[in-house]
């Protein structure tokens, strides 16, 4: 906690650098799987439950689920968070926004994997 | 909170009108923002009508031919007259640019000419360009070598190595692109802005200069300059065909490349 604190505006900048660059890396990832996730979507319309449950239960939608799911709600959090840094200046308002944006993030990615899990294992 | 209601007295009312009653056929209305710390008050909108032949034809032009023939009362900046010295920054038809290189013509309706947003008014078309230039002196912009100078003659460079230099040194600090920028009119007071990240980049890019980590390292944290969001207003307003916006996404590309 000490070391935190006495490196604390260096941390801050390495982290920055980080986060410019897994927002550019998670909105190249999200431009093949977002297209995938609207194509494959439009095309369950027309199907019955039965069929949908087999073609989420299929390894490759899983895969790319587990893929879509982090980059997509990982990606929001930043963009979220870059918009709280520009917009509040106050400390302690901008630490709340900041940490509820993160939870809330949290809490979409686990119940999107949830929901994908549930209709997959037929609960 | 961002503030987003106007300050006490921002309120832009209308103001005096100077017709034109000599029988001009070559017409033009100019309206200019006035205000006076002197009087205070809300600023206005002064209504000018120039005879096109009695003035040269750029935005400078006209506002010389008022203050010395209408109105001596208005107040702006000029000096070179030719867009080497970047005094007469101002916002002209909604765009921040240089009045001695905008022409008339190139503007069909009323020439409106406010002072250049987000900066605190001195007076009409003056604004305090006190915090721009201390951002300036902060990214230093002189060049720091441990090289000892050579005997005789000047540092040196390759001729490839100057041309990186090239869309950079041209840079006149008129602050048009700096005082068009959201961001920068947001967080002016930790983020620097486009023309001073240019400046910066412009020493990080020079290969005499040594100090180059160093000078990376003052732009790390989340403010000096990744409050740039490419929204790229810099490069639409630089009156010298510069991009800002470019020089900052070399500095970024270099910061990520020493990270990884």
């Amino acid at each position: 906690m000490t070391r935190r604190l006495l490196s604390g505006k260096k941390e801050k900048a390495a982290e920055t650098v980080r986060r410019w660059w897994y927002q550019r890396l998670s909105a190249v990832a999200l431009l093949p799987l977002t297209l995938w996730f609207i194509y494959d979507m439009s095309t369950l319309a027309s199907l019955e439950y039965a069929a949908v449950r087999e073609w989420l239960a299929a390894p490759s939608t899983i895969i790319l689920f587990i893929l879509l799911i982090p980059a997509l709600f990982y990606h929001a959090q930043i963009g979220i968070e870059e918009v709280i840094e520009d917009y509040i200046a106050h400390e302690s308002q901008k630490t709340a926004a900041t940490t509820l944006t993160r939870f809330l993030a949290a809490v979409c990615a686990l119940a999107s994997i949830a929901a994908v899990m549930t209709v997959t294992m037929g609960m | 909170m961002a503030q987003f209601t106007l300050p006490k007295n921002s309120k832009v009312k209308q103001g005096n009108s100077f017709p034109l009653n000599n029988g001009a056929t070559r017409k033009k209305t100019l309206q200019v923002y006035r205000w006076d710390p002197d009087t205070g008050g809300n600023p206005r909108m002064d209504s000018y009508e120039i005879d096109l032949d009695k003035c040269g034809p750029m935005v400078l032009d006209a506002l010389i031919h008022i203050k010395n023939d209408i109105d001596s009362t208005l107040t702006f900046r000029r000096s070179c007259r030719e867009g080497i010295c970047g005094s007469c920054a101002m916002n002209i038809d909604g765009v921040n640019t240089l009045a001695c290189t905008k022409a008339m013509g190139e503007i069909k309706k009323n020439v409106r000419i406010y002072p250049l947003p987000h900066k605190p008014v001195v007076k009409d078309l003056v604004p305090d360009m006190k915090q721009f230039y201390a951002q300036y002196a902060a990214i230093k912009p002189w060049m720091q070598t441990g090289a000892p100078a050579p005997k005789q003659g000047e540092r040196l460079q390759t001729k490839e190595n100057r041309e990186k230099l090239d869309g950079l040194y041209e840079c006149i600090l008129c602050a048009c692109c700096s005082t068009s920028c959201p961001s920068y009119w947001w967080n002016s007071d930790r983020y620097l802005g486009p023309a001073t990240l240019l400046q910066a980049y412009r020493w990080i890019i020079d290969s005499r200069d040594g100090n180059t980590d160093e000078r990376l390292a003052e732009l790390e944290d989340p403010f000096s300059m990744y409050r740039c969001h490419t929204i790229m207003n810099c490069t639409n307003a630089c009156p010298k065909g510069l991009n800002p916006a470019k020089a900052i996404a070399e500095i970024k590309k270099l910061l990520a490349a020493k990270m990884l």
